[in-house]
């Protein structure tokens, strides 16, 4: 691994929203690097564009202004086809409302991202992940049956389930409990760790951004 | 975890994908039950002209020695292996005379001992004993009245039921005439049996009496006048096909005769050729309801349309869900388009093979609801309804309503194909 390149790369990036003759500045000359394993976490109050940043960083939108490099790579340049491939290999999702798909078994739902992936070991991975976040029990069961914490849980070893290099999680405790919270950060930085992933973090929290390490206000 | 995998999840789990199921199901099945119906009835129809009549007819030219030309022909056309016997008919029309005026008929003479034997009138006979089987087979009663066997429908017209079979009340006066003069000859027969074939032309207009009767009272010239020739093939159930090459090889070797013999050619029949336009007719009214049953394919994919855009729209988050961990438009559409494909594989099958194993107990099902036949004998005049399942009719619609549901499925794949993704993620 070059230790000079970026995981992530963010110049000026700024991004405007129109509404008919208005246009919403939401950022403005953002600049973020990230390198392999590294974890930031981004705060800031509500609206300031802590969400949408993540979702340039994650592929999901584009910047209006500013150079975005992922593994030194302008996006821009990306093709829809290698951005889904990035978001599918590359880049794990943590959202505040789990998403997960409610017709799926927990394992089944760990599984959907394994989908270009021909590894013959998916099921082994995902059983591994699930045991880490500690559902080795909840397997099989349907979404509907698991509480908050377990559906975090679950949405973890999800985003985990391909080795992605980055981590992107929106406010991953913001439906939680506090003592929920504490254990989901807690296995956020525990399984990044041990699967060397570099994590961006947004939330508005104060003390989760301290546990996390690096803090970037917007 | 493969694309086909979640449709199946997909498909297998709401409500709504059940009723699409069964829209596309019942689609199928009402297909292939009225159409087993309908082509039930031209089959049966082809069945009884087959069996009753001849499978093949030669028609004579009238001027000549027709006798002879029959016994040359008949030679020629039994050497065909698939023929089973050739008997001589005279035909001509004539007149029954009965208590409220005049009808017409046809008056069939035939070789009563060979049609007996070789046809199947005897199948079709309403009364018929040991005792009036012999007399059959002779060409007179007791009471030497030349004996004639009629269709139902002309007896119901003389008021002739079953108990008056044997009995004094059975003759009927035929008029007819003679060949050259205007004069019209009148003539007394004894009913001695009737025949219901259920085909209104035979039952209402033919009447078959003994050959050498016909000859007697149709001679002017001639001495043993033949008409035409009736072929009867050794395979009750030929198909259309291997008559007309029956067809063609006797048309071949009888030119060879009439050519000859310096008389004009035989016109050589299959029963269908006899019946074409009828067969024609059902057979177009078959293609009309076929194409009638093609827009109900269409009206139901109209329904999977709805249903498909309704399943979509409530998974708009899953959309989102999917396209930000990697799936890309084309997996989504695929995905969606998949969805549809289980459904119309499984609705259509169910379907068909529902139709199939339905179709032969519809008229009792119907019976038993309605308290009726679906089809009337005096109507329909068959016993029970026939069905005839046509398996390469099944096999299209059923791979139409999967294309149907595929096709249905498509817009609604599109759009979730197209959706953005953090749109989708919005959704709530």
């Amino acid at each position: 691994m070059n230790n000079k390149q970026h995981l992530v790369s963010l110049q000026n990036i700024d991004k405007n929203f129109i509404d008919g003759e208005n246009t919403l500045k939401v950022l403005k000359g953002i600049t973020i690097q990230l390198g392999f394993g590294e974890k930031i976490a981004i705060t800031g109050r509500s609206g300031c564009g802590k969400s949408t940043l993540l979702h340039i960083i994650g592929l999901l939108d584009k910047q209006t202004g500013g150079e975005y490099r992922f593994i030194d790579r302008d996006t821009l340049e990306l093709s829809e086809t290698e951005k889904n491939k990035i978001r599918n290999v590359d880049i794990g999702f943590v959202f505040q409302h789990f998403h997960l798909i409610k017709e799926l078994s927990v394992i089944e739902n760990v599984l959907l991202p394994s989908l270009n992936i021909n590894s013959r070991n998916n099921r082994e991975r995902a059983i591994d992940l699930l045991k880490k976040v500690g559902l080795s029990e909840r397997i099989n069961h349907r979404p509907n049956k698991l509480s908050g914490g377990e559906l975090q849980r679950a949405a973890i070893a999800r985003a985990l389930i391909n080795q992605p290099k980055l981590m992107l999680c929106d406010e991953p405790t913001g439906n939680l409990d506090k003592d929920n919270s504490d254990k989901i950060i807690k296995l956020l930085i525990d399984v990044s760790n041990k699967e060397n992933t570099a994590m961006i973090i947004v939330t508005h929290d104060n003390d989760i951004a301290r546990n996390v390490g690096k803090i970037i206000n917007l | 975890m493969t694309t086909i995998e979640l449709a199946w999840k997909y498909s297998k789990c709401r409500f709504a994908n059940i009723i699409a199921m069964l829209t596309i199901a019942i689609c199928v099945f009402v297909q292939v039950v009225v159409m087993a119906v309908l082509d039930g009835m031209l089959v049966d129809y082809k069945n009884r002209i087959n069996n009753l009549g001849e499978q093949l007819r030669v028609d004579l030219p009238y001027a000549g020695n027709n006798e002879k030309v029959y016994r040359l022909l008949a030679d020629k056309i039994i050497a065909n292996k698939k023929v089973k016997a050739v008997t001589p008919v005279l035909q001509n029309y004539a007149m029954l005379n009965y208590y409220y005026g005049y009808q017409p008929i046809i008056l069939r003479g035939i070789d009563i001992k060979k049609e007996l034997k070789f046809g199947n009138i005897k199948k079709y006979l309403l009364d018929i004993n040991s005792n009036e089987l012999s007399t059959l087979q002779n060409k007179q009663s007791a009471d030497s009245t030349p004996i004639i066997i009629v269709g139902a429908r002309i007896a119901e017209m003389l008021g002739i039921t079953a108990e008056d079979i044997g009995t004094q009340k059975t003759f009927c006066h035929i008029e007819f005439a003679q060949q050259g003069t205007d004069k019209m000859v009148r003539r007394k027969f004894k009913i001695i049996s009737r025949f219901r074939s259920s085909i209104g032309f035979y039952d209402e207009y033919l009447a078959y009496i003994p050959l050498s009767i016909a000859q007697d009272m149709f001679k002017i010239n001639k001495q043993k006048p033949v008409n035409l020739i009736s072929v009867w093939v050794k395979d009750s159930k030929i198909n259309g096909k291997e008559l007309a090459g029956i067809k063609l090889a006797i048309t071949k070797e009888s030119s060879a005769i009439t050519d000859k013999l310096g008389i004009e050619p035989v016109r050589v029949k299959t029963s269908e050729d006899m019946w074409s336009s009828f067969f024609e007719g059902m057979a177009h009214e078959n293609a009309l309801m076929e194409i009638v049953m093609a827009f109900i394919s269409f009206a139901c994919g109209f329904a999977i349309f709805a249903i498909m855009y309704t399943l979509v729209a409530d998974r708009i988050r899953d959309i989102g869900i999917l396209r930000s961990i990697g799936y890309s438009r084309g997996r989504v559409i695929i995905l969606f388009t998949l969805s549809g494909l289980i459904l119309g594989v499984i609705g259509a099958l169910v379907g068909s093979v529902g139709g199939v194993l339905f179709a032969p107990h519809v008229s009792k099902v119907y019976e038993f609801i309605v308290g009726h036949p679906l089809y009337p004998p005096r109507l329909f005049g068959a016993k029970e309804l026939y069905i005839y399942i046509n398996y390469d009719f099944v096999i299209i619609r059923t791979l139409l309503a999967i294309l149907v549901a595929i096709i249905a499925s498509l817009p609604a794949a599109l759009w979730a194909g197209y959706k953005e993704p953090l749109e989708a993620l919005r959704n709530e």
